[in-house]
Parts: C-alpha cells; structure tokens; sequence
C-alpha cells in the first residue's frame, strides 16, 4: 500500500481499523513499563530528589507538543501543495491533541518549578513561547470552528500553522539564545545526553509511551473527522435533494391542477 | 521506591501526575463520546433513507461506510 493509496479516506479507515487495537495494546503495555520505570527503577536525584520524576510526565509532554505541531506543518504542506484529501483531516484532528499536551507540559513544568526554582512561572523565553504555542493551538481549533466550509478552513489553517512554525524554532533555540531560567537542552545536544542513563532510560520509554498514545488519538480523532465530513456531505446532498424534489412535485401536481 | 519517602514536595509529583491522569483520560473519553455520537448521526440519516452518492452507487448502508469502496471526490 503506497502513501497514494492512503489518499483514500476508505482505504485509511480500513488501515486504521486493522492497527488501532495493536496500537492501543502498544500504548497500555508501554505506559505500563514506563509508569513502573518512572517510579520504582528511577533513581531520585541528588540535588532534586522525589521531583525529579515530574520529568517522565512533563518532557514527553513538551516533546509532544513540538512535534504535533510540526506534524501538522506537514499537513499543512501536504493540504497546500498536494491537496491530499487526508492531509486537512490529519491537521484538524491533530490541533486539540497538540493543545492538550502543550497544557500538560507547562502546567508539570510549573509544579516542578515552584519547588525547583521558587515560582510556577517565570516570563522567560521558553515558557513565554511555549504559552504562545498554547495560544497558537487554541486559535487554530477556533478557527476550524469558525470557517464552516471545511475546504476553506483548512487553507487558512495550513497558511497559519505554516507562519507558526517559526515559534517552534524559537521555542527550541529558546534556552541557546536567551538567558532563561529553563535550563539549557539536556537530551539532543552536541557531545551526548547530560542525563545519566538510570534515569534516562525512564525518560525514554516515558516519550516512547506518549508518542503512542499520541499516534492512537490521532487516528482514533481522524476517524470521527471523517465520519463528520461524511455526515455533512450527506446533509448537504439531502439539502440539495428537497428543493429539487419540491420543485418536481410542484410541476407534477401543476397539470392536475390545470385540468 | 519507598513512597513514605516521598519527600516534602510530594505534592507536586502528585499534582503533575494527577493533572496527566486527567488530560489524557479526558482526551479518550472526548474522543469515544465522540465517535459514538458521530456513528449516531450517521445511523440516523441513513434511517431517513440520505445516503452518500458512493453508497447509493454501490448499494451498502452508510453504516457500513469504514468497509464500502468510496469515490474519491465525494470525501473532501
């Protein structure tokens, strides 16, 4: 099956109805491990102590909010340039998912802050952009609403999650450019992780176990996305049908009427 | 992990792990009540006899719409 084949919204439901159940086993099995990593495996930290497992919630959650957001850009350039029927389905059904983990990520940055730095919030650059991200997030699943004709919603969406992208990178380079109370990146970085691998490890099957339950959201929302697409389809067919139904009554009962 | 060793700032670990247990519970039960209601709808117009033109072409209900070969064009 090619990715053209996968144009087809059938032929995706099809997919999806033989994946989601491996999917959602996946999903429990990895939470499972890594919940169980996360609080009995994990060492405390030295200097942080119990609240260092704060971490196994709050990094996949960031890391999760970045790259939804980035998955839908790509929609987006799909929806634009391709006009792939699934891309606009896979980029709305993506932006409340992104929203939730953006939530997610500052509020247990914030629990974990008070303690660590003495504040739940600091207008620093990382938290500042990534509060901008929420509201990017919040403002795309608005503007789905708004714009009634789904084909017209999802090239302006695509048009705004593409402009967006550029606090993506801010949010990245964020804690490089500025001074941030945030520390500086402590997993991707030049010369290795900084993270020691007892709890690194943890942290890994943590992101591993989100990014499944992102990727099983995600296609369980894109099947209600097309479900509802079908249905306004139909009521718009239905919407179309009675007034061409009415007028054809309306000329049938004309002669009786004459006579 | 001894939790009687949890530490003064047990709150906060719970907090974030409560408020994790909540966003992501909500996103399932958003998404099923969703689908739920959708397959509703989708039921209820085709007991009305309203159809998709690619159902109406091949035959099956609309119910059976993840399963039936559908136009392209009829989708977007």
């Amino acid at each position: 099956m090619t990715l053209y084949d996968l144009a087809n919204p059938t032929r995706f439901l099809k997919l999806v109805k033989v994946v989601l159940p491996w999917l959602i086993v996946a999903t429990v099995a990895a939470l499972a491990v890594g919940l169980y990593f996360a609080f009995f495996v994990a060492p405390e930290d030295y200097q942080q102590g119990q609240t260092v497992r704060i971490m196994f919630v709050h990094v996949p959650s960031a890391q999760l909010a970045l790259m939804c957001y980035a998955m839908m850009a790509l929609s987006s350039v799909g929806s634009l340039v391709w006009k792939h029927p699934l891309a606009d389905v896979s980029a709305k059904a993506a932006a409340p998912l992104g929203a939730a983990f953006t939530f997610l990520a500052l509020f247990s940055g914030a629990v974990w802050g008070k303690p660590m730095w003495g504040t739940f919030w600091v207008w620093d650059a990382r938290l500042t952009s990534f509060l901008v991200l929420l509201i990017m997030y919040l403002g795309i699943i608005a503007l789905w609403k708004a714009i009634e004709d789904p084909i017209k919603a999802a090239k302006v969406n695509a048009i705004i999650t593409l402009v967006g992208v550029i606090n993506v990178v801010i949010i990245k380079f964020s804690v490089e450019w500025w001074n941030t109370l945030h520390q500086p990146p402590s997993i991707i970085r030049s010369g290795g992780p900084a993270i020691h691998s007892s709890i690194l490890i943890p942290l890994g099957l943590m992101a591993l176990a989100f990014v499944l339950l992102f990727v099983t959201l995600h296609l369980m929302s894109m099947r209600n996305e097309i479900m509802r697409r079908r249905i306004r389809a139909m009521r718009m067919r239905a919407a179309s049908a009675a007034p061409a139904a009415s007028s054809s009554t309306i000329t049938k009962a004309a002669p009786a009427g004459a006579r | 992990m001894d939790f009687s060793e949890f530490g003064r700032h047990a709150e906060y670990v719970v907090a974030a792990y409560a408020m994790a247990a909540v966003v992501i519970g909500a996103l399932i039960i958003w998404v099923r009540t969703d689908k739920t209601r959708l397959e509703k709808e989708l039921q209820a117009l085709e007991a009305s006899g309203i159809r998709r033109r690619s159902t109406r072409r091949a035959g099956p209900s609309v119910s059976q719409a993840t399963s039936v070969p559908a136009n392209k064009k009829n989708e977007k």
